[in-house]
């Protein structure tokens, strides 16, 4: 560490503990020392900065003379250089924090400078700076690690990621200029010395010259002659993708070449569009193809679909035949057959079904009822086949889950819910879940079940199960832990204190290091994934679960009244992070696909079920507003933050659309206080229900939870002043906490009478057919003590 | 119908069919952005033709991640996972991964001699699989799959099916049998014997 790095550390620790006294000490000190330091002046203007961001002069400031369009200083001190950037950052001027590095190498050119404006433009990134800077590096040859011809291949790849994620960077000179130089650069290094240089060659062609038939006819003529001795999948696609689709025998010989090697259907399915226009016949292909893969493969056997629908336009029977014969009783069938489904008429597909199996195996009948081609009642199959279940392997899962999850589609897949709908799906997953323990198709429904009921920590028990770990946690915390602050706040319990706090890991350590595995990349040469890599961090850097949390951890703040500063400011430096590298959006990672039936699961309608989990980039945009509003109230200004994020919110964008009825109270009131200086505090604060009642679900806590931490925050905002509408917001809120009991109280009873149901009618009968037991109430209700307890006290 | 694609670091969030599976190891991402980086062509997954993805992300049916490592006679490919997901079993999917893995390193650049894997002595199936696919015990590593508390073996005499691993290797034509036992059974060595 040197000695400014250690002196900036000093420094941030104190101006963290608003110490500026010491730090101006601190600065004093070191500057006696070092009176002409650029990195002490600099940081001296940066402290001033922080102890004070609103009286802070930009304009004549120190950090103003670094600026883009008027600064005329420039500093190739490294620590300098550093801070200047982080200062610059902070204040939000994305493209003068790494301008500074761009004017330093201008004026005094050097391998150490360019490296540095390389690194920071890969951290913000910046694909523009990064291009720029790779250019520079190539420049000297003496001091750098690697060939001038390296960075040539790095500035390719910088331009094509500047060019395919962040056009709106590029001007229309840069547009016609760049992909010439950047062809040029790379043509002057051939011949290529690795396949790595020889993908990149391809994908800057492909990427920079979208629709040139020249450049894909280079892609073609550099790609031949690497198939003579090699075998690579990225060659293989640049082929197929750029050569030109009347060149039959080009594309049917290096295809046939190709599939020695590789089973694999795009191959075949050029195969069989050029031996058609070739005038090879159905036997000749059959021959070819078989000859090459083999028989038993699927391809093999499925791409005869597609040669009859090219020379008969109908797939014929016999090659449904010969596609089921193997087929008909493996999972993979009902994908296969679904995407012919338009050639194939139900008719035909029973009876060959039929004719090729007369033991009507699991998988077999169960092909069948998902492809709805058989009138067996779901739970008739499933006593047909239950007893498979005690002599499979415990590791592997059970097809019976096909007719369980129908009952479960049949029942809550619907716009409306009820409570006994919840306990009769709770009832047959429970039972079903003790016979085929790992299946996670099961499972996600029975975890999505307690925490639509509000049962988390029952839901939590179960999540563990699955494992979910590593990147798997941007894709599947969703399921317990969206609106967690509004559902189980209890900070003492594994599920806040453990879990949470392990899957964070992704996001503040793990996606911390993306940038560092960019960086090896480069350094190693080993140019294509870094594309994907580039894609990979910004879809996690801007993920909806990441910020999804995010705006939770900053709800238990005001529900615990725990102090938010440093939260708050990390959540800036977060949506910073992503506005250097454009307008602040997000990507959605969720997996809904987990929950299966996609042709009736849509993310945007969700059903009544999975209500729960209904956040969508507004909902964040909403609850990151909310925070910087109450940030900004005592100050009495508005919050540029405010103003931005408002910005992106879709201009038809309707509260209620985006957020649960209490969720759009909390709103209300927060924007009233900063919009309209609370002029209709008082009427919003007395339509606070304090008598939730008739809820049995989630909700019930979310409201009485939402309603709590909004009364909590409003309670300690010196801001109101007015000793009525203090006492009212008092009011409501010990009226609600005196309500609490009740209210769970009522919820237990619901809870009770909905088991109750379950012992007699038609869904008991269905319970009774299948073996199963309904539901019992007593570990439904303790658990809701659980949750009840862990509430009443807040 | 099944294509073979390279994998991206993208794919990490549409695992889940595959990597839910209570056999399959979840690994952390630096371990993946380590094997796209250090042997970018080895990694590569399959993809489901016949899913449509209009509302369904689960299209990626199964993936491989290999590496190559050793010097001289010992230069080989090494699998180092291969899984498929519940839907798309049963149909020779592994073998595919494994043989499109044969095929890319059994050529240029990298002309390996064989390829090796490790395999729970106990583990039946996986067993028959591979030596279907041409591969045969080369040798016994014992206490390969001991749990911390297990503690590193002490000697070769004492064996554990549950614990021990098979070494498998495939030989390449220019390996000449080079990597070939027929006893390979008998021949036992030591979890650090198999570092390269």
């Amino acid at each position: 560490m040197s000695v400014w790095e250690k002196v900036e550390e000093q420094t941030t620790d104190l101006i963290n503990k608003s110490n500026f006294k010491q730090c101006y000490q601190l600065i004093d000190n070191y500057k006696s020392k070092y009176p002409k330091s650029v990195f002490l002046q600099i940081l001296e203007s940066y402290i001033k900065y922080k102890q004070s961001p609103t009286k802070f002069q930009y304009d004549t400031s120190l950090v103003s003379k670094y600026d883009m369009n008027n600064g005329k200083l420039y500093t190739i001190d490294q620590d300098a250089l550093g801070l200047l950037h982080k200062f610059f950052f902070e204040l939000e001027k994305y493209e003068d924090a790494l301008h500074v590095f761009e004017r330093a190498n201008s004026r005094q050119p050097s391998f150490k400078i360019s490296y540095l404006w390389f690194d920071y433009s890969l951290k913000d990134c910046n694909f523009k700076h990064l291009g720029k800077s790779s250019l520079q590096l190539s420049k000297f040859p003496k001091d750098s690690v690697q060939q001038p011809r390296e960075y040539l291949f790095w500035n390719a790849i910088s331009t094509v990621a500047l060019f395919k994620y962040q056009n709106y960077r590029v001007t229309s000179q840069e547009a016609k200029i760049l992909p010439l130089l950047t062809y040029k650069n790379l043509n002057n290094l051939k011949p290529f010395k690795s396949t790595q240089e020889i993908i990149v060659y391809c994908t800057m062609c492909e990427e920079l010259f979208q629709g040139d038939t020249e450049k894909s006819q280079e892609i073609v003529n550099t790609i031949l002659p690497q198939f003579d001795n090699s075998v690579d999948l990225y060659m293989k696609n640049f082929f197929l993708r750029n050569v030109k689709k009347d060149n039959h025998d080009l594309i049917f010989n290096t295809c046939s070449k190709l599939l020695k090697s590789l089973d694999d259907y795009e191959l075949m399915k050029n195969i069989v569009i050029s031996g058609n226009a070739l005038g090879k016949n159905k036997q000749d292909l059959y021959d070819l193809i078989d000859g090459l893969v083999g028989s038993k493969s699927r391809n093999a056997r499925l791409i005869r679909f597609e040669i009859d629908l090219a020379y008969d336009d109908k797939i014929n029977q016999q090659s449904l035949q010969y596609y089921l014969e193997r087929f008909h009783n493996r999972p993979c069938c009902v994908a296969d057959i679904t995407h012919y489904r338009k050639h194939l008429s139900d008719d035909v597909l029973i009876n060959t079904f039929a004719s090729v199996d007369t033991k009507s195996d699991l998988i077999h009948d169960s092909n069948l009822f998902k492809l709805k081609l058989s009138d067996v009642k779901p739970v008739e199959y499933f006593n047909k086949h239950r007893t498979t279940m005690k002599t499979k392997s415990s590791t592997d899962y059970s097809l019976c889950s096909t007719f369980i999850l129908d009952l479960i589609k049949k029942t809550v897949m619907g716009s409306t819910t009820d409570l006994g709908d919840i306990l009769y799906v709770v009832s047959l997953l429970e039972n079903y879940q003790k016979e085929d323990s790992n299946n996670y198709d099961t499972k996600v429904w029975l975890i999505a079940m307690y925490m639509y009921l509000g049962l988390t920590p029952m839901a939590y028990s179960y999540y563990q199960d699955l494992s979910v770990k590593n990147v798997q946690v941007d894709s599947m915390d969703y399921l317990i832990y969206s609106r967690y602050s509004s559902l189980f706040p209890n900070k003492t319990h594994d599920y806040l204190n453990k879990t949470l706090v392990k899957n964070n890991a992704l996001y503040d350590d793990s996606l911390q290091r993306i940038s560092q595995f960019i960086n090896i990349s480069f350094d190693r040469k080993s140019y294509i994934k870094i594309l994907g890599m580039l894609e990979f961090q910004n879809a996690l850097l801007t993920s909806v679960t990441r910020f999804g949390k995010r705006c939770e951890l900053m709800n238990m703040t005001y529900i615990c009244n725990d102090k938010r500063t440093t939260l708050l400011e990390s959540l800036k430096n977060d949506l910073r992070q992503i506005e250097s590298s454009g307008d602040i959006k997000f990507t959605d990672n969720r997996d809904w696909s987990i929950f299966g039936f996609p042709e009736h699961l849509h993310k945007e309608k969700l059903p009544e079920s999975l209500s729960m989990l209904y956040i969508d980039e507004p909902w964040i945009l909403y609850q990151l507003i909310k925070s910087f509003m109450i940030e900004a109230i005592p100050t009495g200004k508005e919050s540029s933050m405010v103003t931005r994020l408002r910005n992106l919110l879709p201009k038809d964008a309707k509260l209620e659309q985006h957020m649960t009825p209490v969720e759009v109270m909390s709103y209300k009131v927060i924007d009233d206080i900063y919009s309209n200086n609370g002029d209709n505090i008082s009427q919003l604060v007395s339509e606070i229900d304090i008598n939730i009642t008739g809820i049995a679900s989630w909700r019930l806590i979310e409201t009485y939870l939402v309603s709590i931490s909004t009364l909590k925050t409003l309670d300690n905002m010196k801001r109101i002043k007015d000793k009525d509408q203090k006492a009212l917001i008092k009011q409501k809120l010990s009226g609600l906490r005196s309500n609490c009991d009740d209210l769970f109280v009522s919820y237990k009873s619901a809870i009770k009478n909905a088991c109750d149901n379950l012992q007699n009618g038609d869904r008991h009968e269905t319970l009774v057919s299948l073996g199963y037991a309904p539901i019992a109430s007593d570990n439904l209700i303790s658990t809701l003590v659980e949750v009840q307890k862990s509430v009443r006290n807040l | 119908m099944t294509t073979i694609e390279p994998f991206e670091a993208t794919d990490l969030f549409k695992l889940n069919n595959v990597n839910l599976d209570t056999l399959t190891e979840n690994f952390p991402m630096e371990f993946y952005l380590e094997y796209l980086i250090l042997w970018p062509d080895l990694f590569f997954k399959s993809v489901e033709k016949t899913v449509d993805t209009t509302n369904n992300n689960h299209n990626i049916s199964g993936y491989m991640m290999g590496k190559t490592e050793g010097k001289g006679q010992d230069w080989h490919t090494h699998i180092t996972a291969v899984t498929v997901c519940p839907e798309f079993r049963r149909i020779a999917l592994a073998s595919g991964l494994c043989n499109t893995l044969e095929a890319i390193t059994d050529s240029a650049p990298h002309n390996v001699n064989f390829i090796d894997l490790f395999v729970k002595c106990n583990n039946t199936l996986a067993l028959k699989l591979y030596e279907q696919l041409g591969y045969d015990v080369f040798r016994r590593v014992v206490g390969y799959y001991n749990s911390p508390s297990d503690g590193y073996p002490e000697t070769l005499k004492k064996v554990d099916d549950d614990k021990d691993a098979f070494d498998m290797r495939k030989g390449m034509k220019r390996d000449e049998g080079k990597s070939i036992r027929k006893d390979g059974r008998k021949h036992k060595c030591y979890p650090h014997d198999v570092k390269f």
